[in-house]
Parts: C-alpha cells; structure tokens; sequence
C-alpha cells in the first residue's frame, strides 16, 4: 500500500515536470516564432496588400487623425489628401 | 516597453528580452499570455515585488522603466524613428529610472540625537547616508544648495545681501557637522559599525541600524549615470544635450522651509522647463548578440535593478525613521509640520 502511494507521488511528480517542461517549451517557441516572423507574415498586412485601397484609406484616415492630434492650427504646407478615386466614404 | 497595442515590429525586442527572462527564471510561462510585451512586463513587476516596489514606493515617487527607445515618444515621432531606422526593429533595450518628485528628508533633530551619543556619529551617519542615496539618485542637499547660493549672491546687489536667504545656507550648517560635512563616507561606515554595538537610545539604534542595511545593500553598485553610455548609444549625447536638469530622488535638508529647501525651491522652479528632464539612470541592453551574452546582459542588469529596488526599500524605512524624529521635534517645539498628510508619496516638488 504504501510503495503504491510513494509510487503514485513519484509518477504526478514526473507529470507536473514534463507539462511544466512542456509549457516551458511552447512558450519559447511562441516568443521564438515572434522574432522569426517577418512583418510581410502578418496576416493583417497580407489582407491589406490584396487591397491597396482600403490601405490607403486606412493612411489618409490615420493622417487626419494625426492633423487633428499634432497641429491644432494651419496645415499650411502639407500635401493634401485625396480619397482614391471612386471611393465612397458613407457618412453615418 | 509600450504598455499596450504593440505591432509584431515592437514586440520583437519583447520577444528576445522575453526569452532571456524565461531561461534565467525571472520570467516564467505562466507570464505567457500571447504577447511578449505582456510577458515582460508580468515577469519585470513580480521581480520588482518580490525585491520591495512596495515598500520603496511609499517614500519615492518616480518610474522605473523597460522601453525601446530612451524617452516616450509620440506616434509620428516613432514612426519617424523607425523610417530612419529604414523599418529595421531596434537592437537595444533601455532601463530607464525616472524620479517625478523629491522625497524630503529633514535630518536637523536626527543630527542632534545623534550627537548625544557620539560626537563624530553625526557627521559619519551624513556622509554615509549622501553616498548610500547618490549611488541611486541625484540628492539635492547642502552642497547643491551652496552652488545655488554661490551664483545667487553674484547676481544680488550687497545691499540686498542681508534680507536674502543665500548667506544663510552657509550659516545654518548645524554645529555637529561645521567643518565635518566633506568626511569620507568610508570612515563614516567604520565609525558607525563601531559604534553601534555602544548607542544608548532606541530611536539612535534604529537609525544606524537603517543605515548599515542601507549601506550594505548598496554597497558595490555604482550609479548608471546616463553620460556613462555616451559612447555605446547613438544620439544619447544630443538628446542629453536637450535636456534640461535632472529631477533630484530626495531633499536632504536640516529642517523644513530651512534655507536649503528655499534655494531648492527656487531652483526646482526652472528644471524642465527648456526641456525634458534627464534621466537618473539609464542602463542598456544589446539584443543582437549571442544568447549567452544577452543573458549575461540581463543577468547583469536585472542584478542592478533588484540592488535598487532593495536599497530604495531600505532607504525608504530609514526615512520614515528620519520624519518620526523630525515630527517628534516639531511637536516638542509646538512647530506645524509641512509635510503633507496624505498617504500618497510625499513629494516636495511638482512635476
């Protein structure tokens, strides 16, 4: 009885060791796969690559908001931004 | 570290100081929860904890910091950087130590207490404590306070000399320490270890006691003055060079609203206001190397920061020592204290 239960301790010892072994592993590998993946991997940069206008929209929105956040006064100077052509912006 | 909604780009360096901190065991994978910026930061906090944040931060007010760049910065500003980079993610990490407010410290009734004991303890227990608070900080104390007097009194007309307060820093140098003030904190510490076994009083026990502690545990470490990387960080001498003063960690006064703390007063009134303030500490890590040498990098620094964050806990129960006794001075002497009664940190200077 009591070397079955010296038994059982010594085998969910060796459980919790290699699942802590394991999870060791997984998240080096996951912290290893961030630095191995290259920006053009990023599925969010993929979709936008396939299209392109929704790309530029995205800038020209991220722009204004950047004009509204960085330059409370004129925007003299600065390139003005056009819609690509034939977008519809819906107004909500 | 930005704290939140990081691109893949940012978290590379996470992800490489992430790793590092999970074969030394500072991190573990538990910490793991899908982003290595979050990684860092779970395992970067519970170091801190477990070293004494909490203790230290009911004295000291300021930030401790892992980033990739070495001041915050805005998005276009980033986005600059990282154009000039031509996209390329960053190769060092900065540790960067910020402190927004200076803790006071009024060691006058201290002094005095000690004086009673040993006529020398006074001027050991300054000189050890100036040198154990300048290895994590800048101290604004009284040589900073003369500087200040020095330039103040060539700009004042002589009549005027009388009413200022600038002759008075030099006049209000309590007598245990006139003549005593330049001692070598060495000798300081071998009076004080001799004397220890030998003070009559609790409270004179108590902070000799703080102070040794204090003194032990930053014993070895040297402060990482941000001039020191001008060589090995680009761009860190124009950035310095921009910088407009260094907020001090702590006033080491003789008593408040002393002549000390008005030429601190008036000094803290211009810091900043030209430009950002510089850095207390500032320490890096290069990423691109080996593996055994990026961990040799953090081993080392997480080294410094637990030596820190330790010295600054201890640091922090000697001065709630230094203000029992100054409190207990004001009310013999029917005196209002200045401090604030809030439990927030108790800062004496506004960002």
């Amino acid at each position: 009885m009591k070397l079955r239960k010296k038994h059982e301790r010594k085998r969910q010892r060796v459980i919790r060791r290699t699942s802590a072994n394991n999870r060791f592993a997984s998240v080096m590998h996951a912290l290893e796969s961030v630095n191995s993946a290259s920006s053009c991997t990023d599925p969010l940069v993929e979709r936008l690559k396939q299209c392109p206008e929704a790309f530029k929209a995205g800038e020209m929105v991220g722009k204004m908001f950047d004009a509204l956040k960085y330059h409370h006064d004129d925007s003299e100077g600065d390139t003005r931004l056009l819609p690509p052509a034939g977008l519809v912006i819906p107004l909500v | 570290m930005r704290w939140r909604y990081c691109a893949r780009y940012d978290e590379q360096p996470a992800a490489k100081l992430g790793r590092s901190l999970l074969r030394l065991g500072i991190s573990t994978p538990e910490d793991w929860t899908g982003s290595a910026v979050d990684f860092v930061e779970h395992g970067f906090q519970r170091f801190c904890k477990a070293n004494g944040i909490a203790a230290a931060r009911g004295i000291w007010d300021g930030d401790l910091q892992i980033m990739d760049q070495m001041f915050d910065m805005t998005e276009r500003e980033r986005n600059q950087a990282r154009a000039e980079m031509a996209d390329e993610p960053t190769e060092l990490l900065f540790f960067v130590g910020m402190f927004n407010s200076a803790a006071s410290v009024p060691i006058g009734p201290c002094l005095t207490l000690l004086e009673r004991e040993h006529p020398l303890l006074p001027a050991a227990f300054y000189a050890q404590l100036r040198h154990s608070l300048w290895k994590w900080m800048y101290v604004y104390d009284y040589e900073a306070a003369a500087s200040c007097a020095e330039m103040g009194i060539l700009d004042i007309e002589e009549s005027e000399l009388a009413d200022s307060i600038y002759p008075q820093v030099a006049a209000t140098v309590p007598d245990s320490l006139r003549n005593r003030l330049r001692m070598n904190p060495h000798r300081g510490l071998a009076l004080l270890r001799s004397v220890q076994p030998q003070l009559r009083s609790g409270m004179a026990r108590q902070l000799v006691s703080h102070l040794l502690d204090l003194s032990r545990r930053a014993s070895s470490y040297r402060h990482a003055w941000p001039k020191r990387l001008l060589k090995h960080v680009p761009g860190l001498e124009d950035y310095l060079d921009n910088c407009d003063g260094m907020g001090p960690g702590c006033l080491l006064n003789w008593y408040e609203d002393d002549p000390i703390s008005a030429c601190f007063d008036e000094e803290m009134t211009y810091v900043g206001q030209n430009g950002p303030l510089e850095p207390s500490i500032l320490r890096v890590i290069q990423l691109g190397n080996s593996e055994r040498a990026t961990d040799q990098q953090v081993r080392n620094l997480f080294d410094y920061i637990g030596a820190m964050v330790r010295s600054l806990a201890s640091a922090a129960k000697l001065i709630e020592t230094i203000r029992d006794i100054n409190d207990e001075h004001l009310r013999e002497h029917r005196l209002k204290s200045g401090l604030p009664v809030e439990p927030s940190p108790p800062g004496v200077r506004d960002e």
